[in-house]
């Protein structure tokens, strides 16, 4: 398959996905709004959310798209530093659960990320406001902090207090989100590092350091992009129940309420909104892995007749 | 050239802020957001709260219940149905004019057109404007509780509110859940003006040098009110220092707040029933006497009040609460279980039968669990309930439309009288009239129309106590509903605020009159 029609059936498929998510926020529209005018059919509102209008939303009376972006930048923002923070700890401590697997302090990150992936966002959360905001006095319990409106984009990356707030929701977030791939890294280097070329290398006194970073670490990286790309969908979830529990003002929290007051358009405009985005991040992924490893590509010559069939 | 910019925008933005670090900002957390700007959107406690923050009313309650003269300095009543009003001189309002009797009248005017305060005003036929500062305020018929109507009367810019909007829309126009002008523009004469406002996120309001009362000793110069829905989240804001006030305040939390060296915990009875409503027109069973009664003796509602509401509210025999003009002190809760069980073998209906339920989830405190205790407490007198428990936003058209056989209903009186509750709970429906309107259970009893009705004629205030007493009575030998508890308030607060002090028995707090000690 080449490169131009392998886009071409993802865009086929992704237009698929969207129209059955649009069926679906219809039929979510019904049941929040029971009070909808009847004659509003299926088949308009789908023309409708084709041309790019997804309604108003009832509580806020403007456009749920305008509603919807305005929010974003908080939730992306909060995303940013999630993501940050789990790269910023995954690679060390992979790297070390994976050189001294039998060391006690490795078994105890395994042990302890054991407990990151069975806690609940909600009951890490409230434990971290506990005891960082509530006992300690260190960061603040909710909100945003001030932010600096830079054009349309109001970011509170940009202020002392900005900073402050975003620590907790992310921190939270990321302790959700690091288990898998800290597990992930720690099983590919392990296997990695038993392999021929590995031990080869090793044979013929390449500096470990060498070994780790260029073989261990490049070869984790292919499937680590694919399990960021499938856990984008956890942490749209997870964001929703740390931006209601941190008061945070982004997409999440504004889903949350908008099932709270019954604002059936608005909740509607979330999933299809979510849902694109999703289907971009995925197909970035895909992308991705295919430019590090051609031989994944659906357009790569090799793959057309198993892709093709 | 990256960091020199970044530089100007924290210095420029220090610059801004800098003015709320050395007033006194009050940072409050309610578990909503107030619907609208305008005082006559919605009938809602929070809307009441945000009235009275950017408007005056011409008279008030004063914490201890008595009236106080707000933008009306003195009145008196001229016979059974005019009450003259002499109002303050030289108030103005935030778009810097002058209030006068023509904004009353039209103020007035614009109340009886909303949907949701029409009703509220009805008994006043209309305004007699006297002079600019003089005004009249005329009822259909004799009416007794006139001045409790003239604390609902908010004074709002009749000058601002003239003309169109962008959308070609009138200035003035009272829309439920629509995009008005006056919904998110607010002229009124009140202490605070709106700087900044994101709805559901943020409203910051500042004190006006113009207000008109000079002898309040209130030190709060700006406001920051954030809409915290998730209760734990709000208590843990408190504690961590984040906020200065909150509310409510969950009975889980109170210990903590209470115990806590820097934290206050203020708690009152409250006015507010919580109460079922057993709907006769969906079943024929209850329309027997004997089957409500049945359900109200099986229901322990002193257990709900010490169990799922932890102490903090009262278990209620009756719709008036303590201390109103209704109450009867001998209609005490009553469970009793054998004789429920009595009761339901009498009226033939022994093996029991269902019954669909429905309450809201996030409207009263522990409502979901309250319901739920009730579906268990009434399967003693086998009665199966089906209960389906939803969000507000749902749950009121449901209400409306009569859908269950039990409906949960909180009611906080809206006058702070007796009758108020029997208006719209207890009388026979009447869509014109508008009495009755949440009377889910379809009881219509003529006696109690015609005592209720009489009451409101009645300006001596001791029989018009034995007439709401009456109307009680019967209520109460009617199993007309399911009395539960009056909800108690609960607020928490930082030391240095004495919430007790300027908050009324409706739940709205003065917060133009709170005084913060430094510490």
């Amino acid at each position: 398959m080449s490169l131009g029609a392998s886009l071409l059936h993802r865009l086929a498929m992704s237009g698929l996905i969207l129209l059955l998510v649009a069926m679906l926020s219809y039929w979510v529209l019904g049941l929040i709004s029971p009070n909808q005018p009847s004659e509003f059919g299926l088949a308009q509102y789908l023309l409708q959310v084709s041309s790019g209008n997804l309604g108003q939303s009832q509580f806020y009376h403007r456009p749920n798209l305008q509603v919807i972006l305005q929010a974003l930048p908080a939730t992306f923002e909060l995303a940013l530093i999630t993501c940050a923070l789990v790269i910023a700890a995954v690679l060390p401590l992979g790297l070390y659960t994976a050189i001294a697997p039998q060391h006690k302090l490795a078994r105890s990150i395994m042990a302890v990320s054991l407990l990151g992936i069975s806690l609940p966002v909600f009951l890490t959360g409230s434990l971290m406001v506990y005891f960082f905001a509530v006992e300690l006095n260190w960061l603040p319990t909710f909100g945003r902090g001030e932010t600096v409106a830079i054009g349309p984009w109001q970011s509170g990356l940009l202020s002392v207090s900005g900073w402050q707030h975003i620590m907790l929701p992310a921190i939270t977030l990321s302790l959700a989100l690091l288990p898998l791939f800290l597990r992930l890294l720690r099983a590919e280097l392990l296997q990695v590092m038993h392999s021929n070329p590995v031990r080869l290398a090793q044979a013929m006194g390449v500096s470990p350091w060498r070994i780790w970073l260029s073989y261990g670490l490049r070869n984790a990286t292919l499937p680590m992009i694919t399990m960021a790309g499938l856990q984008f969908g956890t942490l749209v979830a997870y964001t929703i129940v740390a931006e209601s529990l941190f008061q945070w003002p982004g997409a999440g929290s504004l889903f949350m309420q908008a099932i709270n007051r019954g604002d059936g358009p608005l909740v509607a405009a979330y999933l299809i909104i979510v849902a694109a985005i999703f289907l971009l991040i995925s197909a970035f992924t895909d992308l991705a892995c295919g430019l590090l490893n051609p031989h994944l590509a659906p357009w790569h010559a090799s793959n057309g007749n198993t892709h093709g069939s | 050239m990256t960091k020199p910019w970044l530089h100007k925008f924290i210095v420029l933005w220090v610059c801004i802020l800098s003015p709320w670090a050395g007033a006194n900002t009050l940072r409050v957390a309610y578990d909503a957001d107030p619907v609208s700007l305008d005082p006559y959107e919605q009938l809602s406690g929070g809307s009441l709260q945000l009235a009275h923050l950017l408007y005056d009313p011409l008279i008030r309650w004063t914490t201890e219940q008595n009236f106080e003269g707000r933008l009306a300095i003195s009145w008196q009543r001229l016979d059974a149905r005019t009450v003259r009003f002499n109002l303050r001189q030289k108030v103005q309002f935030s778009s810097g004019n002058p209030m006068t009797a023509l904004d009353v009248k039209w103020s007035l005017q614009r109340a009886k057109a909303s949907p949701d305060f029409k009703g509220i005003f009805q008994p006043i036929s209309h305004a007699r404007v006297i002079d600019a500062y003089t005004l009249d305020l005329i009822t259909e018929q004799p009416y007794a509780l006139l001045e409790n109507l003239a604390t609902q009367l908010f004074v709002m810019d009749s000058l601002y509110y003239q003309g169109f909007d962008a959308h070609q829309k009138a200035k003035d126009a009272v829309e439920k859940h629509g995009n008005s002008y006056a919904s998110e523009h607010a002229s009124g004469s009140g202490p605070f003006s709106v700087t900044h406002r994101q709805q559901g996120t943020l409203l910051e309001l500042q004190r006006r040098s113009a207000y008109w009362d000079h002898a309040s000793n209130g030190n709060v110069e700006y406001i920051k009110l954030t809409p915290i829905h998730d209760s734990a989240t709000r208590s843990a804001a408190l504690l961590a220092g984040d906020l200065d006030l909150i509310a409510p305040v969950p009975p889980i939390d109170h210990y903590r707040i209470n115990k806590h060296p820097d934290m206050r915990l203020y708690t009152r009875t409250g006015a507010r029933l919580i109460s079922l409503q057993m709907n006769q027109q969906t079943r024929p069973e209850l329309r027997d006497v004997r089957v409500r009664q049945a359900i109200i003796h099986a229901i322990n509602n002193k257990g709900i009040a010490s169990k799922i509401m932890r102490g903090f509210a009262t278990p209620a025999g009756q719709q008036s609460p303590p201390g109103y003009v209704g109450h009867l002190p001998s209609l005490t809760p009553r469970y009793d279980l054998a004789l429920a069980q009595k009761l339901m073998q009498q009226a033939g209906y022994g093996n029991g039968f269902r019954l669909t339920m429905i309450a809201p989830n996030n409207r009263y405190v522990n409502d979901a669990k309250i319901a739920q205790a009730v579906v268990i407490m009434l399967a003693k007198i086998n009665i199966q309930v089906d209960l389906v428990t939803m969000t507000k936003a749902q749950y009121w058209l449901k209400y409306d439309q009569g859908r269950a056989d039990l409906m949960m209903l909180g009611w906080h009186s809206d006058t702070e009288d007796s009758a108020n509750f029997s208006e719209l709970l207890a009388m026979c429906r009447n869509p014109e009239s508008g009495y009755g309107r949440y009377n889910g259970g379809h009881y219509c009893n003529a006696e109690v129309d015609r005592l209720v009705s009489a009451s409101a004629k009645q300006t001596d205030a001791t029989k018009r106590a034995q007439m709401l007493q009456q109307v009680e009575q019967i209520l109460y030998q009617d199993a007309a509903f399911v009395p539960l508890h009056w909800q108690h308030l609960a607020w928490g607060s930082s030391k240095n605020i004495n919430i007790g002090k300027v908050l009324t028995v409706m739940n709205i707090p003065y917060l133009a009159d709170l005084v913060v000690s430094q510490p």
